[in-house]
């Protein structure tokens, strides 16, 4: 019964938008008093058969520069989350708290004074500057994650592994890595949410140049046409979800064939 | 998004104080070339025009009839990128403080206080709208040589006018008040069924204007340059106007729609008995989209109707400014125009001066059919009053802020 209960409240909170939204996208013309659509239209499926590589293309950019962003950030916290798990020095509660700042700073004060040297440095209205600023922005969540990894992990495995004459890249490629994965995996998910659905960074930086599927969708949810609204903001919510579905399954297969569970 | 405004507002300030450079520098090359070398030059090439992007229609037409016609005719690829008027605006003024002198965009849809203050940074290419063959032929000069009281110079191109209209449902009132003061008893008639997009929201913004005007006396007074001591002695009677209908409002008052997009919204969904639209077959055009009942109506208040024009013009950056003057000319094309006007693509008025068609072209235009929820482009040119300077837009969008909002 109670779990009834929370399942009852669960498809309230999650399931019941969805199906506003599905309805709502084939009804632009919903009005008030009826409880059911009056009428159903394919308007707006056929606006995105006409745009359908713009809206493509939009995806795919917003995926690409969401992946690379993940690999940039990783890049950038492996060492400094190691050295944060594994030793004690002064300063060092200041310095973590500095370090997350770019998670707790609205992005947008930033960004315009980098915009300016982004500019300097023609890395504006390009892709790796877009990649640049979402993991400027991004990192505190992959920093805190792998600083849970490694913590978890202990130093004992990498001891013994470089004890037993492995260099210091393998022991990083074979050892560390494999048990960082789970934590990888955390905190790479909600770089990936954030660098995917960053509006204005990305429209900023990447000045209209670099397609973003926010950079499409933003506009048109402003605009009057619920239908379409509804659409896109379906493929917005179904897309990262698809991905992780996949991401989770092959990790479980990865695993499994590892013998980790 | 009115974070992202208040803060790139003081950024604006802020780099407006920095880099004010004079716009007169010398004639560019382009310039001096023909149309006809101009047009060899860009064929081919690429245009980025960055533009609004709220209007689900009008991304249509740019993205399929506009740039059909660009490929066909010029083999060009045309590139629409949404952003907003005040984005882009801010965008230039980094670009140029940071002394880039090769930018992505070519071509901009703009107007009112963006194109005053774009210009005024030197932000803007030109003169070059004279040089647009279809703007000698078509366009009177007069009718174009101020944008909201700013003095254009050819640094934009028109191509398209506006008009301020309010929309009913004709199926739930028989006739809509004719006045601004039987419109404030209806409101206080009807509690919570009106409200207006909350300035400076485009629309918002014009119906207060359109207020202003009303309850002060009418336009001609405010033609002239910004007075400060006019303002201060009118102004306090919109203020109390508004604050008078503020409790009657849609939510008492307490909050505004926040775009004219939300206030059709809540149009469309009947919880507001009007809309507003500053594009007369606005109207028709939701309803051909299925989001409008079919009985909706324009009409507009005896008090006068507010019109403008939009334009196009080119940044002082533009890596092609030959194929963004091709654009801008193409969009002043009969052709263009023809297709821009019908409320199945968008229902944007023309700017092409009739007088200047030929007589089957003029037929053309009168052959639009504007559908039943649209006014007559005579009815509407009677009742048109001009825009406001833009000093006294600003300056009533910022004190709605401060004595109604708060």
């Amino acid at each position: 019964m109670k779990h009834a209960f929370v399942f009852g409240l669960l498809v309230l909170l999650f399931i019941l938008p969805v199906i506003v939204l599905i309805l709502s996208s084939f009804a632009p013309g919903w009005r008030f008093p009826e409880i059911w659509p009056g009428e159903f239209s394919l308007k707006g499926i056929e606006f995105l058969a006409l745009h359908k590589e713009k809206i493509l293309t939009a995806l795919g950019s917003s995926f690409v520069f969401s992946l690379v962003t993940v690999l940039v950030t990783l890049g950038m916290c492996l060492l400094p989350a190691s050295v944060f798990a594994g030793s004690e020095f002064s300063g060092k509660a200041l310095l973590e708290g500095l370090l997350l700042t770019p998670a707790l700073v609205p992005p947008m004060t930033f960004a315009m004074g980098l915009h300016f040297l982004f500019i300097k440095f023609f890395l504006a209205d390009t892709m790796p500057g877009v990649v640049l600023i979402l993991a400027m922005f991004s990192y505190p969540y992959m920093f805190r994650a792998l600083v849970a990894g490694y913590q978890t992990m202990g130093q004992e495995y990498r001891v013994c592994a470089r004890n037993l004459g492995a260099g210091r890249l393998r022991t990083l490629l074979t050892v560390e890595l494999p048990l960082l994965l789970p934590a990888i995996v955390a905190g790479g998910s909600v770089v990936f949410l954030v660098a995917f659905s960053e509006y204005f960074l990305v429209f900023l930086i990447g000045g209209g140049s670099v397609p973003s599927f926010t950079g499409y969708l933003f506009p048109l949810l402003s605009s009057s046409n619920r239908s379409l609204a509804s659409i896109l903001t379906l493929i917005f919510l179904f897309l990262p979800i698809f991905f992780f579905l996949v991401l989770d399954t092959t990790l479980i297969r990865v695993y499994r064939k590892k013998g980790i569970i | 998004m009115r974070r992202t405004k208040g803060i790139s507002l003081l950024i604006f300030c802020f780099l407006s104080l920095v880099i004010y450079i004079p716009t007169q520098a010398g004639q560019h090359p382009l310039l001096e070339k023909t149309f006809r070398q101009i047009e060899e030059q860009a064929e081919g090439t690429e245009v980025r025009w960055y533009m609004f992007g709220g209007w689900a229609h009008v991304n249509a037409w740019v993205d399929t009839y506009a740039a059909d016609e660009m490929k066909k005719r010029y083999d060009i690829e045309l590139n629409r990128v949404p952003m907003d008027a005040s984005v882009f605006v801010n965008k230039l003024l980094n670009e140029k403080a940071a002394g880039k002198e090769q930018g992505t965009i070519d071509l901009l849809w703009i107007n009112g206080e963006n194109f005053k203050n774009a210009k005024e940074a030197g932000l803007l290419f030109g003169p070059f709208a004279g040089k647009l063959p279809n703007s000698q032929d078509y366009v009177a000069p007069r009718s174009v040589a101020h944008d909201f009281g700013y003095p254009v110079d050819g640094y934009e191109a028109p191509w398209g006018r506006a008009h301020f209209v309010l929309e009913y449902d004709s199926a739930e009132i028989a006739s809509p008040p004719q006045t601004v003061v039987a419109f404030k008893e209806w409101i206080k008639a009807n509690p919570g069924r009106f409200t207006y997009p909350q300035p400076p929201d485009f629309t918002g913004s014009a119906f207060i204007r359109q207020i202003f005007y009303a309850v002060t006396g009418g336009h001609e007074q405010y033609m002239q340059a910004f007075d400060q001591d006019l303002f201060s002695r009118q102004s306090p009677k919109l203020w109390s106007f508004l604050n008078e209908i503020e409790p009657w409002l849609w939510q008492k008052g307490q909050t505004y729609p926040q775009d004219s997009a939300r206030l059709d919204s809540l149009f469309s969904r009947g919880e507001v008995a009007f809309g507003m639209s500053y594009h007369p077959p606005h109207a028709q055009n939701k309803i051909l989209e299925g989001a409008y009942p079919e009985t909706v109506r324009t009409f507009m208040l005896e008090e006068g109707s507010l019109y403008n024009t939009h334009y196009t013009a080119i940044p002082f950056n533009a890596p092609n400014k030959a194929g963004a003057m091709l654009l801008s000319n193409f969009l002043l094309s009969v052709e263009a125009q023809l297709s821009k006007y019908s409320p199945q693509n968008w229902g944007d008025f023309p700017v092409l001066d009739m007088d200047r068609l030929s007589p089957k072209e003029r037929n053309r235009f009168q052959n639009v059919n504007l559908g039943p929820a649209t006014l007559r482009p005579a009815e509407l040119a009677r009742a048109a009053v001009p825009e406001i300077p833009a000093a006294y837009l600003e300056a009533l969008e910022q004190g709605w802020e401060e004595h109604v909002l708060r």
